[in-house]
């Protein structure tokens, strides 16, 4: 490993990070030659590129967006893929099913980047593994001292609670959660608690089907009726947060709503959200997460992306002697 | 306190009338007398004892939050309450079901021993005492803690809706719950089976 007085092995570009020596993009913006991507959200898998490397175990829910057709290059977690005139390889994120940090090396320069990641704990995926690097590129989605999780198996208890809670009354309980990555980890969760049936949103399916399809257990669903749904008293439905406020909330009779979300974290958050309950469960690094993650990286360098990078590259440049910078739109090179 | 800090969030965050009331009538029903009376006092918004200033425990934040003193200011501007951003930067995050994580109490507990013991201590003591319960406590409860210390607290209902729900939870008519909220009374086990009673109830029949 070495200094920094090298051309960087990431740049920012307007599809997103590329990096020169091995030719190819991660997580781009748009078509590419050859994308490496961290995981299926859609901020981070789009359509249009000719060649995309990517987790094995990810392979099925990047189907569902990029359809049958496109070329898919799965790779085990660890294992060692020469792009270009360098060596890559895909570790855990923890993020959601599939979701990797991508490690680069060329000329015995090592660069990590994170992508979206998690430290907690979360029965649908493999947990994160700190990988020790020269230049750590991490997400700061959350880099505000605010954002402490608590133990998502907590939360999860809560969601319970209510959802009983409304049972005694007679209502159903909606409960609105991220299509894919979050309402699986919900689903998987609610295992140590119950294994009545869960009633899903149609756009639900599609993801939940391909977890079930790499392993992942979860308590058994069922189809949210396609009109009126009065018979649904007592019962917990997850949704999209788009179907909240659609036509598709009126087949329900009375019904209490809740949102599962880190910026619950946040009191002004839940009152704004117009739902009555709002839930902290979040895929991504809380505060502290970030800060001893970063410590573990041994990362001399550290370039963040996504979020409230101002707070945290003041707090590791002040606090932690680390060389820390923004990355992203106006930075003008990761260098 | 643990179910009256969810009470509070759950009525902080919905805007259905019809989920305060069954929230607040479900709280009075599972709690204890002593517990049932002491919400009933701050939900209706009487006044409560401060124990501290809000001052003081913002110069304890720095020290209990290990955080330089220009993000914990960034915070208190960000969030703009104290006692939320005390508990956002320094609640337990382990979950209450870790052993030792914990020192829940009734809310009577908290507020007829473990506060009122706080004027006996000095003020590091005392800061030393609220330090603790700051790291011990999840995050809804050391909100409510803070209110509590301060004397703040405002939930999200009018006095009509509290009195619906002490009638729901005591299945007394709302006439006579309000009548016995109306003027001082204080809040103790005696009062909640006062409520409960229907003694009152039949000498008003007699008295109208």
């Amino acid at each position: 490993m070495t200094g920094r007085s090298r051309a960087p092995l990431l740049v920012w570009t307007e599809r997103g990070l590329y990096c020169p020596p091995g030719a190819f993009h991660i997580d781009p913006a748009a078509g590419v030659p050859c994308a490496v991507v961290t995981h299926a959200h859609g901020d981070h898998l789009r359509p249009g590129s000719a060649r995309y490397v990517l987790a094995s175990v990810g392979a099925g829910v990047a189907r569902l967006r990029l359809g049958d057709k496109a070329g898919l290059e799965t790779v085990e977690y660890g294992a060692v893929t020469g792009i270009g005139d360098t060596r890559v390889s895909l570790h855990p994120a923890g993020h959601i099913l599939g979701s990797a940090q991508v490690r680069i090396e060329h000329a015995g320069e090592v660069w990590v980047v994170s992508g979206d990641f998690k430290r907690a704990a979360d029965p649908t995926c493999r947990p994160f593994e700190p990988i020790e690097c020269d230049v750590f590129v991490s997400e700061a989605t959350f880099a505000r001292p605010v954002y402490r999780w608590p133990p998502g198996v907590e939360t999860v208890a809560e969601i319970v609670r209510w959802w009983h809670a409304n049972r005694e009354r007679g209502i159903t309980s909606v409960l609105f959660c991220y299509a894919l990555g979050k309402t699986q980890r919900v689903l998987a969760e609610l295992l140590a608690f119950t294994s009545d049936p869960v009633h899903v949103h149609e756009a639900l399916a599609g993801p939940i089907r391909a977890y079930r399809d790499a392993g992942v257990p979860m308590v058994p669903t069922l189809p949210a009726p396609s009109a009126s749904g009065r018979q649904l008293a007592g019962a917990l439905v997850l949704a999209p947060p788009g179907a909240a406020r659609g036509r598709w909330m009126r087949r329900f009779g009375e019904a209490s709503t809740g949102l599962c979300s880190g910026w619950m974290q946040l009191r002004s958050n839940r009152r704004q959200s117009g739902h009555d309950r709002g839930f902290v469960l979040s895929d991504h690094a809380d505060w502290p997460a970030l800060v001893d993650t970063i410590a573990r990286t041994r990362a001399p360098r550290v370039l963040l992306m996504h979020g409230h990078t101002a707070t945290l590259v003041r707090f590791l440049r002040e606090e932690r002697g680390v060389d820390a910078a923004p990355l992203g739109p106006g930075s003008e090179s990761a260098a | 306190m643990r179910a009256f800090a969810e009470l509070l969030d759950v009525l902080d965050t919905t805007r259905s009338a019809a989920a305060k009331l069954a929230a607040m009538a479900r709280f009075l029903v599972l709690a204890a007398p002593a517990d049932a009376s002491w919400a009933t006092y701050i939900l209706c918004r009487r006044d409560l004892t401060a124990f501290v200033t809000p001052m003081q425990l913002r110069s304890w934040l720095g020290e209990a939050a290990a955080l330089p003193r220009w993000l914990i200011d960034e915070t208190l501007t960000d969030i703009a309450d104290l006692s939320e951003s005390i508990a956002l930067l320094t609640a337990s995050t382990t979950g209450p079901e870790t052993p030792g994580a914990h020192v829940d109490a009734n809310l009577s507990t908290w507020l007829e021993d473990r506060l009122p013991m706080l004027r006996a201590l000095t003020e590091s003591g005392r800061r030393a005492r609220i330090t603790a319960w700051w790291r011990m406590l999840p995050y809804r409860e050391c909100v409510l803690l803070n209110r509590l210390l301060i004397g703040e607290l405002r939930a999200d209902v009018s006095e009509a809706q509290v009195v619906r729900a002490v009638s729901e939870a005591t299945s007394r008519s709302g006439t006579a719950i309000a009548d016995l909220l109306t003027g001082p009374w204080q809040p103790s086990e005696a009062f909640w089976c006062r409520l409960q009673s229907q003694e009152s109830d039949r000498a008003g029949g007699e008295r109208s």
